[in-house]
C-alpha cells in the first residue's frame, strides 16, 4: 500500500514568519545592540532582547492591522511614534521602548481604550477577568486622563445559542473581524459607521442568532475582552445538579481534555483527562462518560455509510450516491455549508456527531439500563466547541423524545466553574470514565486534531475491507499522512485485497469483492476558509471532484484549535495540544473503533440491525438543513 | 423576513454592472444610489448586489454605512441643502438657516410631510467667503439673503430649470496655463515625446478633486474653470504613463458640478479627443469617468480613497485583497501644471512629476481677507508679501497648510512660505484680529471628529474628548480633564495616531490653547 501524499492547493494556516531574506542588520534597542534578520519586527527583536513591549490589537495567528496603537516605540529621525509590531526593520535603527515620550503616549492609548470599555469598575461581573488582554495593560496606563466613565449604550446580544455579542465592551480592535474573514472566510463580522460612531456589527446590525454565524466561536478566542464570550448555562446545569429527581450525566471531549490545563497556568499539552472525572463528580455530576465511546460509534456508522454509498455508486450505479461524502461531526462546519453551499448537502453523511449520537444513546438505551425515566435525565456534554451549543438546540437532534443534548459546555466555562466551586483540578486524584460506556479507543481521542476522524475512519475501513490489521500497512496503525497542520491535505490510499465482509456488515453489502485494489482518495480541510478552497475546486470540478471522502473541521486545527478552547490560542498552542492528542491515542490498548468492547456490545443489545440499521438511522443519523447565505 | 427587490433599484444596479463591471470596484458607482434608495430596499438591493459580485453581503453594508444616511429621497422634488459655514461667516448663515426651517416648517436633517422638499446641511461646496451658501437641486447660490429664498424655491415650484452651468465667481491669479490654448500641448508632446511601451503599474488615473478640507477650494476653483485644461492634462499623463483610464474623482460636497462636467466629457468624446484610438493615434484609447463619492474628505489620503475606488472602507491602509487596483492619484492643479510643462517641451519629457514638483506651489486662500481665491506661492514669498495680496494686513493670524496646521502669529509673518507645509493641504485661513478663537479650535476639531476613519484609537476616542472640553460643562460634572491632562492628549493624538488626518488634527487646538494662556497671562500682567 503506498499512500501518496499531494499538496493541491496552497493552504493557509497561521502567519508567514516575519523574516524571509537572510541579510542581517545591525538595530538599537534602549542602547543595546542586537542583529536581526531583515523584515523582522521591533516587537520581535525587542522580545529577543527580553524587553517586552505592551501590546493588544496584534495576534499571532492574524495580519497585524496595527489599529489600537498601544505598542508605539520611538525609532530615532522619525517624528511620529512607530507601532512596534508591524515596523519591518529593513535598516540600521535606533529605537527606544521607555522614554517619557512613549510611556506619556501609551498611558494615554490604553487609557483612551478604558473610556469606550464599558465596565471596567465592574469587572467582578465579567466573563473574562482574569483573563482579559485590556485589564492585563491597565498596569501600563493608570488613568491619567480622568476620562468619564462610558455608560452601557448597546443592549446585549443574547439570540445567539453559542455566543454572547456584548458591544459595550468592544474596544475596536478588529481581530473578530480579521477571523471572521481572513481566517474562517465567513463575513459576518464587519466594521460600521466611522470616526466615533465606529462599531463592529453584522449585516444589516441584525441579532447574531438571526446573521450566518456558523458559531464557530474563533472570534471568542480572539476577542481580548468579553465583548464576545460564550453563551454560558452552568447556572441552569448547577441548578439540575441541585435538583434531586434530577439524573445529570455529562460526556467529555477529547480536545477539552488535553487543553482545560491550559486554565490553570500549566503549560499546553498536558492532558488532564482523568484529574477531570474526579473534578465533574465533584462538581456533583452523577456519571462522566466518554464521548470517545460514541466517537468509535460514529466512526461505525460514517464508515459503513462510505462503504454502502461505494457500493451504491460503483456496483449499483445509482446517481443518488454523490461523492466526495462529507464528515458532519464539526456543527460549525455543517451550518457553513448549509449556509454558503447547500447544493452539496447530499454529501453529507448523515452521522451525528458524536455529541449528539451519544445524548440519544444516553435517554434511550442507557435510560433503559439504568431504569431511569429519560425525561429525568440531564445530559451535558463538556466540549471545545461554541457551535455545539446551537448544536444541541437544532429542533431535529429530539430522536430519544426528548432534547438528546441538554447543555453543552466549553472548556473555558468549565474551568471557570471549577475555579468558582474551587476545585483544584490539577492537583486532583485520577479516576475513571463510568460504565456502561467507560472503554474507549485511541481512535476516538484523535478525532480532536484535525485529520483525526479520516485517521480514525480509515484504521476502521481498511481492517475491515483488508481483513488484515492496519499495523501491517501503517507502523503502530498510525497514518501519518492524516496528520499534520497544513490548511488542506489529501492522501490516496490503495486497498490492496479484500476480505470477507464481517458479520457486523452483512446486513449492509454482500461483497467486498468489488473493492479489492481501489484507491481511496482522502482529503483533510480545517478551518471553514480552507473548506471554501476544496468546495471551490469541487465546484470547478477539479482534482477534489474525483475524491470519495473529505474530513472539514470548522476550527483551525480541529477541535483542539475550538472557539470553546481556553483563549489564548496560536499556531504553537495546537500543534502542543495535538501533541498530547496522539500522545493519548498510544496510550489506549484498543485504538481502533471496531474493536472497542462497549461498541460491539452496543450492536448485540441494542442497535441490532447492525450500523446504518433500522434503529441507527433513527437516533444516529440526522437531516440538514439549507440556509440563505444572508441571514440564519 | 426577506422583503423583496424593488424592481427599479435592482435595474438600475444591474446598468451599473453593466457599464462597471461586475467587479468590486463598481460599488463606488452603485451606492449611490442605495444612499437615496428608501430604507426598505436597500437590504435586498444589498443581498442582490452581494449575489452578483460574490462577496459577503455585511462588506457592502459595511462600506455604505461608513457615509452618513442622507435624509434625501429620491423622488423628492426640491433638495436643499446649506453649507454649515465656519467661524468667519456664521451669523448670516443662521439667520438663513432660521428663515428656512420656519419657510418649509421642518428642521434641518428631514423631509416635509408632503415629501417634496428635504432640507439638509453640506460640507464644505469651496465657496468660502461668499457664505450663505445655498444648494438647491445641485445649483448653487452664494451670498444668499432671507429675501432670495422666494425667487429660488418659485423658480422650482415653476419647474424651471437653470440649463446655464455658471458657476459663482471665483478669483484665480494668472498662472502659467492661464493663457494656453487647448491643443498646444498635446501636439507639442506628441511630436517631442514618444511614447511608453513598458505596461503601467497603475491601472486609472484619478483626478482628484478633494481638498481633503473645508475652507480649501483649490481644485474646486481650478477644475470650474480650467475643465478643458484639466482634461487636456489627464490625455498628456495618459500618454505619457500609458495608462488606459481616467477618472474624475468628485467628493459629494462638490456634486453639483456633475453635470457641468459630462458636458465637457461628451463634448471631448464627439470630438475624439476621448474614446478609442484618441487624436488619431493607433493603440491609443483613454477615456475618463466621473465619480461622484458618497461622502467628503476620504480623497485627503491617497491610500483611502484607493481602498474606496476598490469598494473597501477608506481607511488609511486599509489592507486591499491581492488582485485590487492602485491608481495615479493627482490633484487638479498637477494636470493644469502638466499642460503648461508640455506647451513648452520641446525635448521629451522624461520626468513629468519632478518638473511638477519644481513648479510653485498653487493654493487657496479663505478666512478674514478681501480677496479670498487661487493664488500662486513662488519660493521666498513671506506670509506678509501674501496678505497684501489678499487684502488682509490687519491679520492676527494665519493657518499655513490649512485647518491641519498650527497657527501662524504676526511676529512670524516675515518667514518665507514653506513649501512642506502647503504638500498635505495646499490652503491658507487668514485669521482677523476679531477671530472667536474657542469657536475657531471647536469647528476645526468638529471637522477632524468627522472625517475620522475611525480605524486607530487616539484618533476615534481621543478628538471626542478635545472636542468635548471646548464645549460648555454641564453643572452636574464634577471632575474634568485639566488642561494639561488635554495637552498630553493632543501630544498623543499627534505622536500616535495612524494617518495625517489624526496625527494634524491637534495642531490648530495646540496653538489656540497656547495663544489663549498668553492672552490671559498678559491680561493678568
Amino acid at each position: 500500500m503506498n499512500p501518496t501524499n499531494t499538496t493541491i492547493m496552497e493552504s493557509t494556516g497561521g502567519n508567514t514568519p516575519d523574516c524571509q531574506s537572510q541579510t542581517l542588520i545591525d538595530i538599537v534597542i534602549d542602547n543595546q545592540p542586537l542583529r536581526v534578520p531583515q523584515g523582522t519586527t521591533i516587537h520581535a527583536a525587542a522580545e529577543q532582547l527580553g524587553i517586552f513591549i505592551p501590546s493588544l490589537c496584534s495576534h499571532p495567528d492574524l495580519e497585524h492591522n496595527s489599529a489600537c496603537r498601544v505598542c508605539v516605540v520611538e525609532v530615532e529621525g522619525m517624528p511620529q511614534l512607530q507601532t512596534s509590531c508591524d515596523f519591518h526593520i529593513t535598516e540600521p535603527i535606533r529605537v527606544r521602548t521607555n522614554t517619557l515620550k512613549v510611556i506619556r503616549a501609551r498611558e494615554n492609548v490604553i487609557d483612551l481604550l478604558f473610556s469606550k470599555h464599558c465596565g471596567y469598575w465592574d469587572f467582578n461581573n465579567c466573563a473574562r477577568s482574569g483573563n482579559c488582554e485590556l485589564q492585563a495593560l491597565a498596569k501600563y496606563g493608570y488613568s491619567p486622563l480622568h476620562l468619564d466613565k462610558k455608560e452601557n449604550e448597546f443592549e446585549v446580544d443574547h439570540s445567539s445559542y453559542s455566543i454572547v455579542r456584548d458591544m459595550n465592551k468592544c474596544i475596536l480592535c478588529r481581530r473578530c473581524v480579521q477571523v471572521c474573514q481572513e481566517m474562517q472566510g465567513i463575513g459576518c463580522l464587519e466594521v460600521s459607521g466611522h470616526g466615533e460612531s465606529t462599531r463592529i456589527t453584522t449585516f444589516m446590525d441584525m441579532p447574531l442568532g438571526e446573521s450566518v454565524c456558523i458559531n464557530c466561536g474563533q472570534c471568542v478566542d480572539r476577542c481580548p475582552t468579553a465583548a464576545l464570550h460564550t453563551n454560558d448555562s452552568s447556572e441552569d446545569i448547577l441548578a439540575a445538579i441541585a435538583d434531586p429527581r434530577k439524573h445529570v450525566v455529562i460526556q467529555t471531549a477529547p480536545a477539552p481534555r488535553a487543553a482545560i490545563a491550559e486554565c490553570f497556568d500549566i503549560e499546553p499539552g498536558t492532558a488532564l483527562t482523568f484529574e477531570l472525572n474526579t473534578a465533574l463528580r465533584q462538581v456533583g455530576f452523577d456519571k462522566v462518560f466518554d464521548t470517545n465511546f460514541s466517537a468509535d460509534l460514529t466512526i461505525l456508522e460514517e464508515g459503513t455509510e462510505l462503504l454502502s454509498r461505494l457500493y451504491h455508486a460503483l456496483v449499483l450505479k445509482d446517481d443518488q450516491a454523490v461523492f466526495p461524502q462529507f464528515t458532519s461531526c464539526s456543527p460549525g462546519w455543517v451550518k457553513f455549508l448549509e449556509h454558503f453551499y447547500p447544493e452539496y448537502i447530499p454529501n453529507m453523511s448523515s452521522a451525528k456527531s458524536p455529541q449528539q449520537m451519544f445524548g440519544a444513546i444516553i435517554k434511550t438505551h442507557y435510560a433503559k439500563l439504568a431504569g431511569i425515566d429519560p425525561k429525568d435525565i440531564v445530559t451535558v456534554a463538556l466540549m471545545p466547541c461554541t457551535a455545539k451549543k446551537f448544536e444541541c438546540n437544532r429542533p431535529e437532534m429530539d430522536s430519544s423524545g426528548f432534547q438528546d443534548v441538554d447543555y453543552a459546555m466549553t472548556t473555558v466555562e468549565m474551568a471557570d466553574l471549577f475555579k468558582r466551586q474551587g476545585i483544584d483540578l490539577p492537583n486532583l486524584e485520577k479516576s475513571d470514565f463510568d460504565d456502561p460506556f467507560g472503554s474507549a479507543t485511541g481512535s476516538g481521542v484523535i478525532f480532536g486534531a484535525t485529520g483525526g476522524v479520516m485517521e480514525s475512519a480509515l484504521r476502521t475501513v481498511i481492517e475491515l475491507v483488508t481483513g488484515d490489521p492496519v499495523e501491517n500497512y501503517f507502523s503502530h496503525a498510525d497514518i501519518q499522512p492524516m496528520r499534520g497542520m497544513e490548511g488542506v491535505r489529501t492522501a490516496e490510499i490503495t486497498l490492496p485485497k479484500a476480505g470477507p465482509v464481517p458479520e457486523l456488515l452483512q446486513g449492509v453489502l454482500p461483497s467486498f469483492d468489488w473493492l479489492a485494489g481501489a484507491t481511496l482518495k482522502v482529503a483533510i480541510a480545517h478551518g471553514t476558509a480552507n473548506a471554501r478552497k476544496v468546495l471551490e475546486n469541487i465546484k470547478a470540478g477539479g482534482e477534489l471532484a474525483s475524491y470519495h471522502f473529505i474530513e472539514f473541521m470548522a476550527c483551525p486545527g480541529g477541535c483542539l484549535g475550538g472557539g470553546g478552547q481556553p483563549i489564548p490560542t496560536s499556531a504553537d498552542i495546537r500543534a502542543a495540544r495535538a501533541k498530547a492528542i496522539y500522545a493519548e491515542d498510544h496510550a489506549y490498548s484498543v485504538r481502533k473503533s471496531h474493536e472497542n468492547p462497549a461498541i460491539i456490545q452496543l450492536y448485540n443489545d441494542f442497535l441490532t440491525d447492525g450500523p446504518c440499521g433500522h434503529l441507527s438511522h433513527q437516533l444516529l443519523h440526522t437531516t440538514y438543513t439549507a440556509r440563505s447565505k444572508y441571514t440564519n | 423576513m426577506d422583503s423583496k427587490p424593488n424592481h427599479l433599484l435592482v435595474q438600475e444596479i444591474t446598468q451599473k454592472l453593466d457599464n462597471y463591471g461586475c467587479v468590486r470596484t463598481a460599488l463606488p458607482f452603485i451606492l449611490p444610489l442605495l444612499q437615496t434608495a428608501n430604507p426598505q430596499d436597500v437590504k435586498p438591493a444589498i443581498q442582490f448586489l452581494a449575489e452578483q459580485l460574490d462577496i459577503p453581503p455585511v462588506e457592502i453594508f459595511s462600506l455604505l454605512s461608513f457615509y452618513q444616511s442622507s435624509p434625501y429621497r429620491r423622488g423628492t422634488q426640491i433638495d436643499i441643502r446649506l453649507c454649515h459655514a465656519y467661524w468667519f461667516e456664521k451669523p448670516k448663515v443662521k439667520e438663513l438657516a432660521q428663515a428656512l426651517q420656519n419657510r418649509f416648517q421642518i428642521a434641518f436633517g428631514n423631509v416635509t410631510e408632503e415629501g417634496d422638499i428635504s432640507l439638509n446641511w453640506s460640507a464644505c461646496p469651496g465657496y468660502p467667503n461668499q457664505a450663505p451658501v445655498l444648494l438647491v437641486n445641485d445649483v448653487i447660490y452664494t451670498r444668499v439673503k432671507p429675501q432670495d429664498l422666494d425667487e429660488i424655491v418659485a423658480s422650482y415650484g415653476n419647474q424651471i430649470y437653470f440649463p446655464n452651468f455658471a458657476l459663482p465667481y471665483t478669483w484665480i491669479e494668472p498662472m502659467a496655463f492661464s493663457g494656453l490654448k487647448q491643443g498646444q500641448a498635446i501636439n507639442t508632446v506628441m511630436r517631442n515625446t514618444p511614447r511608453p511601451t513598458l505596461k503601467p503599474d497603475q491601472s486609472m488615473i484619478v483626478c482628484n478633486v478633494d481638498e481633503g478640507e473645508p475652507l480649501a477650494f483649490k481644485s474646486r476653483a481650478l477644475l470650474s474653470e480650467y475643465i478643458e485644461l484639466t482634461l487636456e492634462g489627464m490625455l498628456i499623463s495618459a500618454y505619457l504613463t500609458g495608462i488606459p483610464k481616467g477618472l474624475i474623482y468628485l467628493p459629494k460636497r462638490y456634486g453639483y458640478m456633475q453635470s457641468l462636467l459630462n458636458q465637457h466629457l461628451e463634448q471631448f468624446r464627439s470630438r475624439k479627443v476621448l474614446g478609442e484610438n484618441v487624436l488619431g493615434l493607433d493603440n491609443f484609447d483613454f477615456d475618463v469617468e466621473l465619480l461622484v463619492g458618497m461622502g467628503d474628505y476620504v480623497g485627503r489620503e491617497p491610500s483611502a480613497l484607493t481602498a474606496m475606488l476598490n469598494g473597501f472602507r477608506p481607511e488609511y491602509e486599509a489592507a486591499l485583497q491581492p488582485g485590487t487596483q492602485s491608481y495615479l492619484i493627482r490633484p487638479v492643479d498637477y494636470f493644469l501644471k502638466a499642460v503648461s510643462i508640455a506647451a513648452d517641451a520641446f525635448v521629451p519629457i522624461q520626468d513629468l512629476d519632478g518638473q511638477i514638483a519644481q513648479t510653485p506651489a498653487i493654493i487657496s486662500i479663505s478666512g478674514d481677507c478681501t480677496q479670498s481665491g487661487i493664488y500662486e506661492i513662488r519660493d521666498g514669498t513671506t506670509i506678509a508679501d501674501l496678505l497684501k495680496r489678499v487684502g488682509a494686513e490687519d491679520a492676527y493670524a494665519v493657518q499655513v497648510g490649512g485647518l491641519s496646521a498650527g497657527l501662524t502669529l504676526a511676529e512670524d509673518f516675515n518667514r518665507p512660505i514653506a513649501k512642506d507645509a502647503l504638500a498635505q493641504t495646499a490652503s491658507i485661513i487668514v485669521y482677523g484680529p476679531e477671530t472667536d478663537l474657542p469657536e475657531a479650535a471647536r469647528d476645526i476639531l468638529r471637522y477632524f471628529h468627522d472625517a475620522s476613519c475611525g480605524q486607530c484609537t487616539p484618533c476615534r476616542n481621543g478628538i471626542p474628548v478635545l472636542l468635548k472640553s471646548l464645549q460648555p460643562v454641564p453643572k452636574s460634572v464634577k471632575k474634568q480633564t485639566s488642561l494639561s491632562e488635554l495637552r498630553s492628549l493632543a501630544e498623543t493624538i499627534q505622536l500616535t495616531s495612524k494617518c495625517s488626518l489624526g496625527q494634524c488634527a491637534p495642531n490648530a487646538y495646540l496653538s489656540i490653547l497656547d495663544i489663549m494662556e498668553q492672552k490671559k497671562r498678559s491680561s493678568r500682567a
